[in-house]
C-alpha cells in the first residue's frame, strides 16, 4: 500500500514545476499581452483590478503633471516598452517603489524626497522596468509555487517512507526553501539593475548617480533603527553587494560627465516638499536619520534657512524622550535658522509656540507677533492672536 | 444565513436594473494551496453569473441593464469601492461575530451619490455582485487523498467559495435587499452550475 503512495507522490512530484520554472521564461514583447489561459493573465488581471482601485485610491498623489514627468522619464529611458507601462506616485513617505507584471509602476513620495536628481530617480524607474520586461513576478510566482509544491509533497513522501526525524528534515528544508527565495530574489535585482543600468547610460544620463541613490540609502539605514527597516530593502538584500556591481559596471563611463538634470527634479517635487518633510519627521525616525535625509534634500546650500528650521522640527517633535530634553536643541536650530534668513515666518511660529509650552512667555509673544506681521493673512491668526492676550 | 431586505416589490413595474461590473475573481489552488489567478476561469464565470442574473430579472419582470463602461467615471468607481466595503461590514454585522452593538435593524445605504448612476445610466435600481471561488488543481485533489487516508484528521481544504450581492435604490442609496454565503462548495464555471449558484445567491431577491 505504502509503496502505491509513494509512487502517487513521486508521479506528483514530477508534476510539479521544476525549480526555477519549467520552460525558460522570455522577456515580455513591447505591446505583447498574455494569452487568456496563461497564468500570467491570470496575475495581470488580479493587478488590473488593484490598479482600477488605485487610481482613485485616497494615498495616490494629486499631482498628475508629476507622473506624468515620471512617464516622460520612462520613456527616455525605453522609447519601446513607453506605452505599456504607467507610473502612479503614492503619497506614503518611506523609501520604496515597485512594478507589478502588467505594467503599473508605483513610486513612493519618501523616494522622490530621497532622490538627489532626475539621474538617480532614473535609475530607478530604469530598474522597475528591467523587473517588466524580464517577467520578474511571473518568474517569482513560478519559483514560489514550486518550491512550495515540492515542499508538500516532501512532507509526506518522508512521512510515508517511514525516515525517522522526519520532521527535522521538513525544517530543514524551510530553511533551505527560505535561502533559495532569497537568492532567486536577488537574481532578479541584479538583473533589473543591469537593465536599469543600460538604459540611464544610453538615455545619456549620468551612470554614476545609480550606485549614489543606495550608498545615501545604506548610510540612512545605519544611522536609523535596525529594527525598523527602510521597506524597499526588506525585499531587495545585500545592498551593500548591489553598489559594488553598480559602480564596477560604471566605470568604464566614468569620464563621461552626462546630465543629472538636478533643477528639473528639485522644480517638480518643489510644490510638495514641505509637506513630504513633514511627514518624514513624523515618522520620528532616529533624528540623526531625519537630519540626514534632510541634509541630502538641501544639499545646495542655497536653502540653509530651511534645512535649520525643519532640524529644529525634529528636536521639537521628539519633546522630552528618556529625561533628555530636545526643546533647547530645537531652538538652538531655529535661531540659527533666523540667523540665515530673518523673515521666514513659519520658523518665528513653531519657536513662539515652543517658548510658550515652556513658559518664556516674553519671548513667546514676540515671535508670535513677528509671526503674524512677516506672514500675510495666515489661516490661523485668530488662534495665536489668543494666545498674545 | 438568510437574505435580507427592506422590500418585497419592486415600486415600479418593470423596474431597469442597472447590472455593476462584477467584482469576481477565480483562482486554482496549486497543490501547497497557493491561490492562483485564473483570467479565463474568471471571465468565462463572469458571462455564466450575468446569463443566470438576467434569467432570474426576467422571471421577476425586471428588466437587466448592461453596464457602460464609458460612462465611467472616477466618483462611480468611489461608489462600487465604497460597496465592497459596505458589503463586507453587513456580512460582519449582520451574519457574523462583528456585530454593531447599536445596529439593530437592517438599514445601510451607500449614499445619495448614487444618482450619479440613475442619471447616466437612466436606471431605477443597480445590482452589485461581489465573488470569490477557488478550486482546487487536479494535482491537489490527488494530493488531498492520500493526505486524507494516510493522515485521518488532517485534510487540506479544497476551494471555498465567498459570494455577496446587494440591490441599491438608485433614488437614495438604500440597499433594499442583500444576500451574502460562505461555502465549501458551488461553481460557476459552467453555465448549469453558476445557475445553481446564482440562484442561491438571489434567494428571495424582490418581485
Amino acid at each position: 500500500m505504502k509503496k502505491i503512495f509513494l509512487f502517487i507522490i513521486i508521479f506528483l512530484g514530477s508534476c510539479a514545476t521544476p525549480i526555477g520554472g519549467a520552460k525558460k521564461v522570455e522577456d515580455i514583447k513591447p505591446q505583447e499581452t498574455p494569452s487568456i489561459e496563461s497564468i500570467e493573465a491570470g496575475l495581470w488581471m488580479q493587478m488590473n483590478n488593484y490598479e482600477e482601485k488605485l487610481k482613485t485610491s485616497g494615498s495616490r498623489l494629486k499631482d498628475k503633471d508629476l507622473e506624468k514627468y515620471l512617464k516622460n522619464i520612462l520613456c527616455k529611458l525605453t522609447i519601446e516598452y513607453c506605452k505599456d507601462i504607467r507610473v502612479y506616485v503614492q503619497d506614503i513617505p518611506y523609501f520604496n517603489a515597485f512594478m507589478a507584471p502588467n505594467g503599473m509602476m508605483v513610486v513612493w513620495t519618501g523616494l522622490l524626497l530621497r532622490a538627489q536628481n532626475e539621474a538617480q530617480l532614473a535609475a530607478v524607474i530604469g530598474h522597475e522596468a528591467g523587473h517588466y520586461i524580464k517577467r520578474h513576478s511571473l518568474k517569482s510566482w513560478l519559483d514560489a509555487k514550486s518550491r512550495t509544491d515540492l515542499m508538500a509533497i516532501l512532507a509526506i513522501g518522508l512521512s510515508v517512507g517511514g525516515i525517522p526525524g522526519a520532521g527535522d528534515i521538513f525544517n530543514v528544508t524551510q530553511l533551505l526553501q527560505a535561502g533559495f527565495m532569497a537568492k532567486h530574489s536577488r537574481d532578479n535585482e541584479r538583473e533589473a539593475d543591469k537593465v536599469g543600468l543600460n538604459f540611464l547610460i544610453n538615455a545619456e544620463y549620468d551612470p554614476g548617480e545609480a550606485p549614489k541613490i543606495w550608498e545615501n540609502i545604506i548610510k540612512e539605514m545605519e544611522l536609523g533603527e535596525a529594527n525598523k527597516p527602510l521597506s524597499f530593502l526588506a525585499s531587495h538584500p545585500a545592498p551593500e553587494e548591489r553598489i559594488k556591481n553598480l559602480k564596477k559596471q560604471t566605470k568604464e563611463y566614468e569620464n563621461i560627465k552626462n546630465k543629472k538634470n538636478t533643477k528639473e527634479l528639485k522644480e517638480k517635487i518643489h510644490p510638495h516638499l514641505k509637506k513630504w518633510i513633514k511627514n518624514e519627521i513624523r515618522l520620528k525616525n532616529k533624528p540623526e536619520q531625519t537630519e540626514f535625509v534632510l541634509e541630502k534634500t538641501f544639499e545646495d546650500k542655497k536653502n540653509d534657512y530651511l534645512l535649520k528650521f525643519y532640524k529644529g522640527e525634529i528636536y521639537r517633535l521628539i519633546g522630552v524622550k528618556e529625561e533628555e530634553n530636545n526643546y533647547d536643541k530645537a531652538i538652538d536650530y531655529y535661531d540659527e535658522s533666523i540667523k540665515a534668513k530673518n523673515d521666514f515666518p513659519d520658523v518665528y511660529r513653531e519657536l513662539g509656540l515652543l517658548q510658550l509650552k515652556i513658559e518664556k512667555n516674553e519671548e513667546a509673544k514676540k515671535n508670535l507677533k513677528k509671526y503674524l506681521k512677516l506672514s500675510k493673512n495666515p489661516q490661523d491668526a485668530a488662534i495665536i492672536e489668543s494666545y498674545l492676550n | 444565513m438568510e437574505p435580507k431586505y427592506t422590500i418585497r416589490i419592486f415600486d415600479k413595474e418593470r423596474p431597469q436594473i442597472l447590472l455593476m461590473p462584477v467584482d469576481i475573481e477565480i483562482c486554482e489552488l496549486t497543490i501547497a494551496g497557493m491561490c492562483e489567478p485564473s483570467a479565463s476561469w474568471t471571465q468565462s464565470s463572469k458571462e455564466n453569473i450575468i446569463i443566470s442574473f438576467e434569467e432570474i430579472l426576467n422571471t421577476r419582470n425586471a428588466i437587466l441593464k448592461k453596464y457602460n463602461k464609458n460612462k465611467q467615471n472616477d466618483e462611480i468607481i468611489q461608489l462600487i469601492k465604497l460597496h465592497t466595503q459596505i458589503g463586507q461590514e453587513i456580512i460582519n454585522n449582520e451574519y457574523g461575530t462583528f456585530e454593531l452593538p447599536t445596529k439593530k435593524e437592517f438599514n445601510w445605504t451607500l449614499g445619495k451619490k448614487v444618482k450619479l448612476l440613475k442619471q447616466k445610466n437612466n436606471s431605477d435600481y443597480a445590482i452589485f455582485i461581489f465573488l470569490r471561488d477557488q478550486y482546487s488543481s487536479t494535482e491537489r485533489v490527488i494530493y488531498s487523498i492520500i493526505t486524507a487516508v494516510l493522515f485521518p484528521g488532517i485534510i487540506p481544504i479544497g476551494g471555498s467559495q465567498i459570494a455577496f450581492a446587494s440591490l441599491v435604490d438608485l433614488n437614495n442609496g438604500e440597499i433594499t435587499w442583500f444576500n451574502g454565503y460562505y461555502r465549501s462548495f458551488g461553481d460557476v464555471r459552467d453555465l448549469e452550475n453558476a445557475r445553481n449558484t446564482v440562484n442561491k445567491l438571489f434567494e428571495e431577491f424582490p418581485g
